[in-house]
């Protein structure tokens, strides 16, 4: 009895340390942004990185999506005679739900899961450590660029996605169910508003500073508390990077869209 | 004679959650000298290195850098005291997104408004200087583990640091590659005055290039001064580490019994 | 980090360094230097070392950079006053067979 007490006052005070840490980690990652090396470069790089080698995913989950929400959509609206606003009811899950969470799923299983697992490998082979050797410091030269990077490339991917998910529906809605072109699209444009929008955009900003906060951090500690920095660490570090990065994604769109809505 | 010293540990112990590692060390390291540190496998050398360079926070009061406390350097204090030091790690630590010039540029990018071309020179002369100047272009994965570590010493020597801390220079070496990184060491001390902290198990090389050998066993400093005091010390321990001698002594078997036979039968 | 240069002959020019030539400075006479070399005619160039202090890999890269450039037009590079330290680092860097150095000054070869 006394050691179970004895462990849950361990796990609590693990979980506190563990949440003051993840407080100090984002404060260094944000000051990263003022201090050297330069980030112009890097940052382009991980654009890329996150960005465009994220194009074909996405586009496949949305256009998968759009044309699933276009199936169940119109069997859900026909049954109330109103399928004509098919196109409305595919854009707005979309644009203030389905985009963003699905971006940030897609990209913490593609580049957040990389980044970690990159992240943990320089820890477990000394590299941060030689970094910080050199007076680098290694959230401005590691962390800072990812985040930059992931903060102009998630609104754009989220943007993509949306397009690409509307036009999924398009195919179905058009294509399969014979709707018309006009009707289909004229219900995306008047019932899409700004706020709507506005939602999408907060969400994928959001989503990708927690990505990088999580994922980054999760490698950055990798077999730190453990004390032992063998290989296995790494592949553990970004199964945990993902779970939990996932989980922050769909609690944060929920704590949004509430208080957006 | 004191100034002359570049750092000086007084008392250092250290801990790991728990676990004492190092107990009570006290020694300096002389400037312009080649120190090395010595001892078997899990005795501490890593950790002492650790402390050296500033990764693990030591105590006030008892790491003293030009007669300064380590222990109350802040950051840029720090960042001062790193930009005079160059770090061998025992991997190599090379960056494996970047070439092997890169890797070398690396601190000089960041910390030198050099031009793109002098930087690429200078990489190429301290890549020379370890005998890897035609692999300049190669991603360190291309590299043997000896030819990481030699570039992984091109790096820290990129700055033409005051103090160079190398750890285990020659494990994993061919014995004429550990020789030539045992003459590049003396010509380091000789033609720049470096100060070079060595960490090894391997006593010819240390013998060989040694101003100073501190010996540590089992976190605890056994012996420290020249090759030749060290030679003749009678201290049982550093004659069996010196002559190469198996443990003998078995000083934990009864703890390995107890791991095999198990708490409760002991109680008995 | 101060230099000055003379030009002795059509195809020659003599440049004197003075104070520290290290990764800080060298930045700053980069420039200024290589057009020298850069300049037509020049074929051959002189570094005065004697009133150099201090000499890093820096200062080596810029005299490699020098040379290159001199090199690609068939001209060399000269370098007179060195002193022990210039002397060791050159020698540390594995470049003596590269400059033509003069041996006439102190600090033994």
């Amino acid at each position: 009895m006394l050691r179970f007490v004895r462990m849950l006052g361990a796990a609590a005070l693990d979980g506190i340390e563990n949440l003051g840490r993840l407080g100090v980690y984002f404060w260094f990652m944000l000051r990263g942004l003022i201090r050297p090396p330069g980030k112009f470069w890097p940052v382009v790089k991980q654009i890329e990185f996150v960005g465009t080698k994220s194009f074909f995913v996405i586009g496949f989950t949305a256009i998968s999506t759009g044309m699933v929400l276009g199936l169940q959509g119109h069997y859900t609206l026909s049954k109330f005679g109103s399928e004509s606003v098919l196109g409305a009811a595919v854009a707005l899950s979309l644009i203030r739900e389905l985009g963003p969470v699905l971006t940030g799923l897609m990209v913490t299983g593609r580049a957040g899961s990389a980044m970690c697992a990159e992240i943990g490998i320089m820890r477990i082979d000394e590299q941060i450590d030689a970094l910080e050797c050199m007076a680098i410091d290694p959230y401005a030269y590691l962390v800072t660029p990812k985040l930059i990077a992931s903060l102009i490339a998630f609104p754009l991917l989220t943007a993509y996605c949306d397009v690409v998910g509307i036009f999924g529906g398009y195919l179905v809605g058009v294509g399969l169910f014979g709707l018309n072109p006009g009707v289909y699209m004229n219900s995306v444009q008047s019932s899409v508003l700004w706020e709507d929008v506005y939602m999408g955009i907060v969400k994928s900003l959001c989503f990708s500073v927690l990505m990088i906060w999580i994922c980054t951090y999760k490698g950055y500690y990798t077999g730190l508390d453990e004390g032992n920095f063998g290989p296995e660490q790494v592949s553990r570090a970004t199964t945990k990077a993902v779970v939990l990065s996932s989980i922050a994604i769909l609690l944060c769109d929920y704590m949004v869209t509430s208080i957006m809505t | 004679m004191r100034h002359s010293n570049v750092i000086d540990i007084r008392g250092l112990n250290s801990y790991y959650g728990n676990r004492h590692v190092l107990f009570d060390i006290h020694f300096a390291i002389p400037a312009n000298r080649i120190t090395v540190i010595m001892g078997v496998s899990g005795c501490g050398k890593t950790t002492l290195l650790r402390h050296l360079i500033g990764l693990k926070p030591s105590p006030p009061g008892r790491l003293l850098v030009d007669g300064e406390d380590m222990g109350g350097f802040n950051e840029a204090r720090m960042n001062q005291y790193r930009s005079r030091i160059g770090v061998l790690f025992q991997s190599g630590a090379l960056f494996n997104s970047m070439s092997v010039a890169d890797n070398v540029s690396v601190p000089l990018r960041v910390h030198s408004k050099l031009s793109r071309e002098t930087i690429r020179i200078i990489a190429t002369i301290k890549l020379h200087q370890v005998g890897l100047s035609e692999y300049c272009d190669y991603m360190p994965s291309q590299l043997s583990g000896g030819m990481q570590k030699r570039a992984g010493l091109a790096r820290a020597m990129a700055m033409d640091p005051e103090i160079l801390f190398v750890d285990e220079p020659s494990s994993g070496l061919d014995p004429i590659t550990a020789a030539g990184l045992d003459n590049l060491i003396l010509e380091l001390r000789d033609t720049l005055g470096m100060t070079i902290i060595v960490v090894t198990h391997e006593l010819e090389s240390a013998l060989h290039i040694a101003d100073q050998i501190v010996v540590l066993d089992k976190g605890r400093l056994l012996a420290a001064g020249s090759p030749e005091n060290i030679q003749s010390s009678q201290d049982e321990r550093v004659v069996q580490f010196l002559q190469r001698q198996a443990d003998q002594k078995h000083e934990d078997t009864e703890a390995y019994i107890k791991a095999l036979v198990g708490r409760k039968l002991r109680q008995l | 980090m101060n230099f000055t240069s003379q030009r002795l002959e059509p195809n020659k020019i003599v440049v004197q360094l003075e104070g520290l030539l290290n990764r800080w400075s060298v930045p700053k006479v980069r420039r200024g230097i290589l057009s020298l070399a850069r300049q037509e005619q020049v074929e051959v160039m002189e570094m005065d070392l004697s009133r150099l202090s201090k000499l890093d890999t820096a200062g080596i890269a810029l005299m490699v950079e020098v040379l290159r450039t001199l090199a690609g037009k068939g001209g060399k590079l000269r370098l007179t006053g060195l002193n022990e330290n210039a002397v060791k680092m050159i020698r540390l860097s594995r470049l003596d067979s590269a400059f033509d150095v003069e041996h006439s000054t102190s600090g033994g070869s």
